[in-house]
């Protein structure tokens, strides 16, 4: 039997509250798993099907969004009116609250100047001094002979707001020698809470 | 209008549970999204913009990055634990899973092998901690002196309330080192 209270319909298996939303004025703790399948989260990657290089995405010595050139796609679920935009590459934030997100890539240094090397980050909102004010650097393929690169890898807690974005933002090095392959490029994202 | 089942509330749009906390016998399913706005979180940066070698920690060896790296923080759900800005440890402010991210920015001065290093986290202050042994990498071994590619670690961790995580590698000779201010430590409670 299920019971209305001013709108909201408690049954045996399901709670539906009034607008949807329910809150927890405390903890809640489930003993098993839970499952959210509205919670925001995303896979996507490139589509080109060939090498781009730093000059693909507007020039090499600077930081550059991994844009629209990347011909991305993505899997997604929770996004609302927001969420992951092929067009631009970008995650839009539908719901606050800290989300994890993480990047790879599959790299070539076309010789041996340590000019290219990559600094493989994320932006908030188109910038890479996000953390605390500041941009958490890595740096990958600073003097690797030409070859492929080990393990081009980039993690993240980063907080958003409600139309808060996250892309990928990375330093290509001032040599322009260096490249990735876009349909091997993943980025990925889920709200942690 | 409200009911009260017990001491607990249920209201239209709110289930204020006895105790603060509501168990769930079973499955939790959710049509929408799951906004958990005490969830342990945090993020963590140093922010001392300048080269520290491991000797500036205590090294070589197994050494902690501390307060030397200057950390600034900013977190949630860390109640009267979480992470320490004058440690550089986070402590567990309840039971569980957590996952934990941390990245550096590392340089090696010589092209010696001896200047490598293990970049761990240590639990309590062991790096012994999964399933009783050192889950090692190792970066920076025979590399030619300059960066060293991508040094980061990421795990799960089972810790009691009151553990704490911190960064704790292994630093291997005395010309390796670090900008503070580049360095990201990272995590929160999965379940």
């Amino acid at each position: 039997m299920a019971i209305d209270i001013a709108g909201t319909t408690l049954a045996p298996t399901t709670f539906t509250p009034t607008s949807g939303t329910l809150n927890i004025a405390g903890s809640l703790s489930v003993d098993t798993n839970l499952k959210a399948t509205g919670q925001p989260a995303f896979n996507a990657r490139g589509t080109v099907g060939s090498w781009l290089y730093g000059g693909n995405f507007g020039g090499a010595g600077a930081f550059r969004e991994a844009g629209s050139q990347m011909g991305w796609t993505s899997t997604q679920q929770g996004a609302g009116s927001y969420g992951f935009s092929n067009s631009t590459g970008r995650f839009t934030a539908p719901v606050t609250g800290f989300y994890f997100f993480y990047a790879s890539a599959y790299y070539y240094n076309d010789n041996n100047a340590t000019s290219n090397y990559i600094h493989f980050t994320f932006s908030r909102n188109g910038s890479v001094t996000w953390h605390n004010g500041i941009t958490p650097y890595n740096i990958y393929s600073y003097g690797t002979v030409a070859q492929h690169t080990d393990g081009i890898t980039a993690n993240c807690m980063m907080y958003l707001s409600v139309g808060d974005y996250c892309s990928v933002y990375p330093y290509w090095g001032g040599g322009g020698n260096g490249r990735w392959y876009s349909n091997y490029f993943l980025f990925c994202g889920a709200l942690i809470g | 209008m409200s009911i009260y089942i017990g001491d607990s509330t249920l209201t239209p749009t709110t289930y204020a549970a006895t105790g603060g906390s509501l168990g769930i016998s079973g499955n939790l399913t959710v049509d929408n999204n799951v906004r958990i706005a005490a969830q342990p979180a945090f993020n963590a940066s140093g922010t001392v913009g300048s080269w520290i070698y491991g000797t500036s920690f205590g090294g070589p060896g197994w050494v902690e990055i501390n307060s030397t790296v200057g950390w600034a923080v900013n977190q949630q759900g860390a109640g009267s634990y979480g992470f320490s800005t004058s440690t550089g440890r986070y402590t567990a402010p309840v039971a569980g899973r957590y996952f934990f991210h941390a990245s550096a920015y590392y340089y090696n001065d010589a092209n010696s092998t001896a200047n490598y290093i293990h970049f761990l986290f240590g639990v309590n202050g062991s790096p012994s901690w999964n399933v009783g042994d050192t889950p090692y990498n190792i970066y920076s071994h025979g590399e030619v002196a300059g960066y060293s590619d991508g040094i980061n670690v990421s795990a799960v961790i089972s810790l009691g309330v009151g553990d704490y995580v911190s960064l704790r590698p292994y630093w291997a000779g005395t010309q390796g080192r670090i900008i503070g201010s580049y360095t990201l430590f990272c995590g929160h409670l999965i379940a």
